[in-house]
């Protein structure tokens, strides 16, 4: 009996999930970052595109693309493109997040999540996890995971989302 | 089942499905949802049955079914959202996991079920949930999956937070489930901050549990910086309701600083807080995940009864070259000793860490690692380094390849052997597409349950952005899988694995 209403449920949220499930609106939250500031998504003046990447310092391929991630910022905040970090690092392995940061020079803003409260609000599982939202507020794309080469197609689509020409460079 | 609760089911399912299309509009909701599936056919090792590899090998076969559902509104009469989720969980555990650990059968719509309800700089959540207090000195309840560990607690909590206060209760009861028991758990975190970048915290917890006594748990913690160094104390005492007996305590203190593009950071540990306790997992201060094959091999804190230290540096000397060098040393206490000893009575630990990576060429990147650590209890003895070297290189723009070659050399002093182990693994990767992964890694131990060799491949598929299939073929080593000091043990695996991971 459990099975069966487990599996009808499971089909009908399918269905529910793809008739509703997209473009929605960033839940709101309210996150400190490494020195100790408060920061709500809701009072961020998103002008272009922000870009939330949850990551830990345990998280080999998360360390892999934070590079590639603050080349982007580099070459794309002054068009529009803002990049918060989020550190999915428990109280027990949080204070390696402020090091590592110094320790390679980033420049991006990096909020703590300890209880992976905000990473599950955005339904989020795997590390490294990505979430682009527009300046409606509302998600654009989602992406999980990192391999080599996905900061190429990440570095297009933010042109494409920030209408850059291919002689904006 | 009969025609008439099928038809009940299916009026229920249809309803559900009608209100939700419906409750969509009026209240602006958004639906999300993921769904994680694993099935694993093949044999296991089982290390309980006193015979040799491969006599030892018995079926396995496990079904697990993660459907995880939440709907938030976000026009609503007071407040600014209301999240609503349900997790629904069907697992069929392998023979192995129903005979020999707390793994069962489960089939559960109400896995987890949570209402967060956000009120301006409140937060109240219902159902099942998870917090921390500080470091976890006191009170640490949370979730993972990978080690089937869950010390959540389903009842309630509130949340406060401003620029200059921060407040948290939590009241509610474990499952009990691998390792956590059926208890009852409640906690009050009061944290004030006085200037920008210093805080000072207390937190009580009360624990009522079948196999702990009641007992209170007061802690008390401070953090902020002098000048460039961010320091952070936090001290938790044991208080059982019916004497000292078992009554113990910790502490856990550390800096950190970053002068002229060099990060130094300094942990201690004091633990003694005389039983095992799940839901209070403070810092292990200590480096817990080195190479692959150290890993494989890991120090399990022990939170009951240690002192220890780690020390890390970090830096990037030039723009092509990252180096980061990690020391831990640990020991049960040796009489009011407050640092770590190397006696074997004592259960010493020793560990050096140290890796680099190097951006030869924009194409190419390089990783060599360095490992060493000794481990002793009164009948182990064991000295253990090991060598990493990782190369990835693209091919194009979204074409890589990953080749990882490890060796560890291991001393057991106890039995007065000698061996080493190896892992060759080769990884080619197409953004968007997915990775094929070959892996080969092989033990000279001798007297192994578990075999010498370990051949495996997986393929991973990206599919429509937010879907992944994963198949596995071939063999996997099993071991003790850990993470922030939650260990559990886990058989070697032959055969195939699917695993889906999907996001809506």
């Amino acid at each position: 009996m459990t099975r069966t209403v487990i599996s009808g449920l499971t089909a009908t949220l399918l269905l529910l999930f793809s008739l509703t499930a997209f473009a929605a609106e960033a839940p709101d939250f309210i996150l400190e970052d490494t020195e100790g500031d408060l920061l709500t998504l809701s009072d961020l003046d998103i002008d272009g595109l922000l870009l939330l990447n949850f990551w830990a310092t345990w998280c080999k391929p998360c360390k892999s693309e934070m590079p590639h991630l603050q080349a982007l910022y580099d070459k794309y905040s002054e068009d529009g493109l803002q990049l918060i970090m989020v550190a999915e690092d428990s109280p027990k392995t949080q204070s390696k997040v402020r090091p590592y940061i110094n320790s390679k020079g980033f420049t991006f803003q990096v909020l703590l999540d300890p209880d992976q409260e905000v990473l599950s609000l955005f339904q989020g599982s795997t590390l490294p996890y990505q979430v682009l939202i527009d300046s409606d507020g509302s998600i654009i794309e989602t992406h999980q995971g990192y391999t080599h080469g996905d900061e190429v197609v990440l570095e297009a689509k933010i042109r494409e989302l920030l209408k850059l020409e291919s002689g904006d460079e | 089942m009969n025609s008439s609760r099928q038809f009940g089911v299916l009026l229920l399912l249809s309803l559900l499905l009608t209100f939700s299309l419906s409750i969509t509009s009026v209240y602006a909701a958004d639906f999300q949802g993921s769904i994680k599936a694993r099935l694993d056919t093949g044999q296991e090792v089982n290390t309980q049955s006193g015979l040799e590899y491969p006599d030892n090998l018995m079926d396995r076969t496990y079904f697990e079914s993660l459907l995880t559902a939440e709907v938030h509104f976000k026009k609503i009469p007071v407040g600014k959202r209301l999240r609503l989720g349900i997790r629904m969980v069907d697992l069929e555990a392998s023979d192995y996991d129903l005979n020999y650990t707390a793994l069962e059968d489960q089939r559960r719509i109400d896995d987890k079920i949570y209402a967060q309800w956000t009120i301006a700089k409140w937060e109240v959540w219902a159902g099942d949930v998870t917090e921390t207090f500080g470091k976890g000195l006191a009170l640490s309840l949370y979730e993972n999956r990978d080690l089937y560990y869950s010390t959540s607690l389903r009842g309630g909590k509130v949340s406060y937070i401003s620029k200059k206060l921060r407040a948290k209760a939590i009241y509610g009861h474990s499952r009990e489930w691998f390792n956590v028991q059926n208890d009852v758990v409640g906690g009050i975190s009061l944290e004030y901050r006085p200037w920008r970048q210093w805080h000072v915290g207390v937190n009580l917890v009360h624990h009522e549990g079948v196999t702990y006594e009641k007992r209170f748990t007061p802690g008390i913690y401070s953090g902020g910086k002098v000048g460039p160094v961010s320091l952070y104390g936090e001290y938790a005492q044991r208080r059982p309701e019916d004497g000292d007996i078992l009554a113990g305590d910790g502490t856990y203190l550390s800096a950190e600083t970053t002068l002229l593009g060099v990060s130094a950071q300094i942990n201690y540990k004091y633990y003694n807080f005389g039983i095992e306790n799940p839901f209070q997992t403070p810092p292990i201060a200590e480096r817990e995940i080195t190479t692959t094959l150290l890993t494989q091999h890991p120090h399990v804190p022990d939170m009951v009864d240690q002192v220890g230290f780690e020390i890390n540096l970090a830096a990037t000397p030039i723009e092509v070259l990252f180096v980061d060098l990690n020391f831990s040393r640990s020991s049960r206490h040796s009489g009011n000793n407050p640092f770590p000893t190397l006696k074997q009575e004592d259960a010493a630990y020793w560990n050096f860490y140290g890796e680099t990576e190097w951006y030869a060429h924009p194409n190419v990147t390089s990783k060599l690692a360095f490992g060493a650590n000794e481990e002793a209890y009164p009948a182990f003895w064991q000295e253990k380094s090991g060598l990493r070297e990782e190369l990835i290189v693209t091919l194009g723009n979204l074409w890589s390849v990953t080749l990882d070659l490890e060796n560890m050399w291991v001393t057991d002093r106890e039995n007065d052997e000698d061996y080493t182990e190896q892992l060759i693994a080769v990884a080619l990767a197409k953004a968007t597409l997915g990775s094929i992964y070959l892996s080969y890694e092989q033990t000279g131990r001798e007297d192994t349950t578990e075999g010498e060799n370990w051949i495996g491949a997986e393929l991973l598929f990206e599919m429509l952005k937010n879907h992944r299939l994963t198949l596995f073929f071939g063999q996997e080593r099993g071991g003790l899988k850990c993470s922030s000091g939650v260990c559990r043990t886990v058989q070697s695996f032959e055969g195939l694995r699917l695993t889906y991971d999907g996001r809506f």
